[in-house]
């Protein structure tokens, strides 16, 4: 019995003991996907800074980590109207962008984004957009807007995003209005459409629609553009647009914590990771977009030249990105509330 | 208040039983109950009972369930406390001791065996938490386990063993830490007749020889009466007889315990008049006069006859009867007669091999006046 | 001689021979068929979990190959056998203590110590992020092993109690009897029959933290995202065959466990054994 205690213990203390100490740290708390391993393992090569990368599953539970305080991280890496909220709750830190190195390498279409003019508080990393996709054997025309979600001759074999703001994004712009809009009229026309649209979906999905679209299960889903690229590439049938009412556009950046341990870290994080040639690595290993520009020039055609990975500069003039909607947010979670509960 | 039953044990020297022990001609008691009464909530188990146990006796409290005998023992254990009163061991106030610290061990009647220790380790139990040496400890053990001859199944785990051969593991157990008193709470109500008799004799035969008092419990009468050199027959919280095994047998001075001890019978009698201190009394076909009987005339009365005690007479002065039931036993024979009245008498004789008398065969039976004891009702 | 059987009545005949076999056996199948498919997928070489298109070992090389998944396993070990220790020795004296002592206030404890059974998990989480945070205590192994034996310990607590109330107290007597003091008798008597109990509340407690993933995602801290964290986090890109792969062997590491409570650990302590 006591020997027993004793082998755990210490086989306890040796496990957690076993963690690597090098001289100087750097804590990211971010998405999971969005950073391959190989980037960080490269940083560490080049700087000698050991990094601990963390993830969350979504920006609430990270302004949920990081409203508890103390959270000990140095960078995290939230989406736009997540930025709003933590700028407003403090905890970003205001970004000196002359110790960013590589801060010009940033495309001119990201310096200026609306939650966060003039990238004060946060550098836009990867970017993507919400709209659907399609299978090719199962429509007669190219779908082109969010419309077909709603037509009856598609009833069962259409998904929804399991996402509040992703579903509403359909349903408001649907009706012509703004994906961020806070008037109540407008959100409750747009709970009402959601509900009336609910009998004819076959669920809503956020994890593996992609497959179900690629094996034709389901015809047309909301869709990340992210999340379905594999589709694409596996399957010709597969196509991914921005809807012609707007879609949206999202962008997971990374800020530095007002009480970040080790800011000078961060910066040399944030400096490498805009070069052109490592951006390029992040898209090749997690086929996702980058803010780097001239990264576009250092990938190969499939990526380079794939409307879901990089839509035309025109399609995304015409998104919206989801913002912090304040007050409104309530209006939103009592319609998502009916939307759920309705049959 | 204790009256000597003319008993052998009493005048047995005191053994050395590693505890302190006044070094005085008389020894101390073993145990001294001094008016120790015990409650549970509103139940009175024990009733201001005051007992002396004399050091080196086989002790037994007899009694049926529920008078109180096991609650004393649990008192003298220290498993329970005390309401009122004070108990004291080998003259030393143990009332608010502790079991653990008392010179008593008890031999469980469900053996309470550790069943997750061999039996070696068992009976080394009450060495190890003193702290002996492993090789004391185990030499301790074995030498116990030799004496109720246990030696070869020292590496066996209880759930191995027989009824009978658990109870003498927790025999050697018990003893192996020589204590001053010996409890044993039923120890022998879960074995099977014969292994019970067999037990009963080695175990008479242990106290004799290491000394040491044993404080029995029992419900079963014989048992007491093979094993004790004293009984306090119990009922009700209290002892209502106190006396040598052949004093509670012949002398009972209770109804209760001239039933409960032994087979008797009981024959309904009536008081017909008085003649000065004595009380003339009406039963088995003949007036009798028993002197000092204070019932007033017209009382009933029970008269109690041990069947033994009975002889088959045809030419006898006693009542007839005729016999309407036979038990052969063996050993013995078991008849049954009907009286004139209607009354049932048990007649008990050795089979010496005579012939067996017949059903509705008349004889008449007869008794000594001595063999007789009359109770009020 | 033969046995005169009754025939058996339509109740028993309807519901207890008929009715009740398929639901049982539905019962199973409903349970285990989405875990046959889910280990099925790990085994696929593309990268859907819905289309077969081969069989390869790829996923489960990937998994291997993976650091951070090598760092989160390393993580819920930790917290896994750090939180069930402590659920376990708290859970296994509480037990005793509820079971064997009188004492102001024991029916307040048992309830206390079984109320997380009761309370949404999430709502513990809250609690304990609010006040690790106004503590000023930094999140990370300690503050997540706090967390998960609030978790494990009504399950701990349960297990010890069952088994200290069956205990022979008897036995408890005797060694009391035979000179043991409360600490001998404990130690001796009391813990050693407690043990095959003590060893499934351990191995039981261990799985659920190992398996928790509620209550890290409010205690986890910088370096500490435990496996099913991390799986969360993956799925947000989706759920590729590496997913099912880890889920395959998560399946197969509490199923190991589950064999080693059953088969093999209570009969060995139940059984005579020798040290």
């Amino acid at each position: 019995m006591t020997r027993l205690t004793f082998a755990l213990a210490a086989s306890t203390l040796a496990l957690a003991a076993a963690a690597p100490a090098l001289a100087e740290d750097l804590r990211i708390f971010g998405w999971a996907g969005e950073m391959p391993d190989e980037v960080l393992q490269d940083f560490e090569a080049e700087t000698g800074i050991a990094v601990t990368f963390d993830t969350f599953d979504s920006n609430e539970s990270l302004i949920a980590k990081l409203d508890a305080g103390g959270s000990g991280y140095d960078l995290v890496n939230p989406s736009q109207y997540a930025v709003q909220i933590l700028v407003n709750r403090g905890k970003l830190a205001e970004l000196d962008h002359s110790r960013i190195e590589t801060y010009d390498k940033i495309g001119p279409s990201f310096t200026q984004v609306s939650y966060d003019p003039g990238n004060k508080y946060s550098i836009p990393y990867v970017w993507g957009t919400t709209g659907l996709a399609y299978n090719k054997t199962c429509v007669d025309a190219p779908i082109t807007g969010w419309k077909a979600l709603f037509d009856e001759k598609y009833k069962g074999r259409v998904y929804m995003l399991d996402n509040m703001l992703a579903a509403y994004i359909a349903g408001l712009q649907v009706n012509g209005f703004d994906a961020n809009t806070t008037d109540p009229a407008e959100i409750e026309k747009a709970t009402e459409t959601l509900i009336a649209q609910k009998p004819m979906l076959a669920g809503y999905n956020s994890t593996n629609f992609a497959d179900l679209v690629s094996s034709g299960e389901a015809c047309i889903v909301e869709s990340w553009s992210s999340s379905v690229l594999q589709a694409i590439q596996d399957n010709p049938d597969v196509v991914y647009v921005l809807p012609e009412e707007g879609g949206t556009m999202w962008i997971d950046g990374y800020s530095i914590l007002t009480d970040a341990p080790n800011p000078d870290a961060a910066y040399r994080f944030l400096s490498y990771i805009l070069r052109p040639e490592v951006a390029a690595k992040t898209t090749e290993l997690t086929q996702t977009a980058t803010v780097v520009t001239e990264s576009k020039a250092l990938l190969p055609d499939a990526l380079a030249k794939n409307p879901a990975v990089f839509p035309a500069e025109s399609t995304i003039a015409n998104a919206d990105f989801i913002l912090d909607l304040g007050d409104a947010m309530k209006l939103y979670q009592d319609g998502w509330t009916r939307v759920k509960a309705a049959q | 208040m204790i009256s000597d039953g003319g008993c052998v044990v009493a005048t047995r020297p005191p053994q050395d039983q590693g505890f302190p022990m006044q070094d005085q001609p008389t020894s101390p008691p073993a145990v001294d109950l001094r008016g120790v009464t015990k409650r549970f909530g509103a139940v009175t188990a024990v009733d201001r009972l005051d007992l002396t146990i004399r050091s080196g006796e086989f002790f037994t409290m007899l009694g049926a369930s529920g008078c109180g005998k096991t609650t004393t023992l649990r008192l003298i254990a220290g498993f329970d406390m005390p309401s009122e009163g004070q108990i004291l061991i080998s003259g030393r106030d143990v009332s608010e001791v502790p079991a653990y610290q008392r010179p008593v061990h008890t031999v469980f009647q469900s053996y309470a065996l550790f069943p997750h220790m061999t039996i070696l380790d068992n009976v080394a139990f009450p060495l190890k938490v003193r702290r002996l040496t492993r090789a004391e400890q185990r030499d301790r053990a074995m030498a116990a386990l030799d004496m109720v001859q246990m030696g070869g199944l020292a590496d066996r785990r209880p759930a191995q063993l027989s009824g009978g051969q658990q109870q003498r593991a927790a025999l050697a157990r018990a003893l192996v830490n020589e204590p001053a008193v010996l409890l044993l709470d039923e120890p022998l109500g879960a074995l099977d007749l014969k292994l019970r008799k067999e037990m009963q004799h080695e175990l008479k035969e242990m106290q004799r020889r290491l000394g040491i008092t044993f404080v029995f419990v029992t419900h079963d009468q014989e048992e007491a009466l093979t094993l004790s050199d004293r009984i306090a027959l119990m009922q009700g919280g209290r002892i209502i007889q106190l006396d040598t095994p052949a004093g509670l047998y012949d002398a009972p001075k209770t109804l209760y315990a001239a039933s409960f001890i032994g087979e008797t019978n009981l024959i309904p009698g009536r008081v017909i008049g008085r003649d000065g201190g004595a009380g003339l009394v009406e039963a088995l076909g003949r007036t009798r006069r028993i002197a000092g009987l204070g019932a007033p005339a017209g009382s009933a009365v029970t008269l109690a006859l041990r069947p033994e005690r009975i002889r088959r007479d045809p030419e006898g002065d006693g009542p007839e009867g005729r016999l309407t039931g036979i038990d052969f036993i063996g050993t013995d024979l078991r008849l049954t007669y009907a009286l004139a009245d209607g009354t049932a008498v048990v007649v008990r004789e050795q089979n010496r091999g005579a012939a067996i008398p017949g059903i509705g065969e008349a004889t008449r039976l007869c008794h000594d006046d001595g063999d007789l004891h009359i109770f009020t009702t | 001689m033969r046995s005169a059987r009754a025939r058996p009545g339509w109740f028993t005949r309807v519901f207890v021979h008929g009715v009740s076999g398929w639901v049982t056996l539905l019962t199973y199948l409903f349970m285990l068929v989405p875990i046959v498919i889910l280990v099925a997928f790990a085994f696929n070489a593309g990268k859907s979990t819905v289309v077969w298109t081969g069989f390869s070992l790829g996923w489960f090389e990937k998994v291997w190959h993976n650091r951070n998944i090598a760092r989160a396993l390393h993580v819920s070990l930790v917290v896994a056998l750090g939180s069930a220790a402590l659920s376990t020795a708290i859970g296994a004296l509480a037990a005793v203590a509820i079971t064997r002592r009188e004492f102001p206030g024991r029916d307040l404890l048992g309830a206390a110590l079984a109320a997380p059974l009761v309370l949404p998990e999430i709502v513990l989480g809250v609690g304990l992020l609010v006040f690790m945070s106004f503590a000023g205590v930094p999140l990370g192994y300690g503050s997540m092993i706090v967390g998960h034996v609030l978790v494990s310990i009504p399950f701990a607590t349960l297990i010890v109690r069952a088994a200290a109330a069956s205990l022979d107290v008897r036995l408890e007597d005797a060694a009391a009897d035979l000179g043991a003091n409360e600490w001998q008798t404990f130690r001796l008597v009391t813990l050693p029959q407690l043990m095959p109990a003590i060893a499934t509340a351990f191995l039981l407690s261990a799985t659920l933290s190992f398996d928790n993933l509620v209550m890290s995602t409010f205690t986890s801290g910088v370096g500490t995202t435990t496996l099913p964290l991390r799986i969360y986090s993956m799925l947000k890109l989706g759920i590729t065959p590496e997913i099912n792969a880890l889920g395959a062997l998560m399946v197969v590491a509490n199923v190991a466990i589950l064999l080693l409570v059953m088969g093999r650990y209570l009969p060995l302590m139940l059984k005579p054994n020798r040290r």
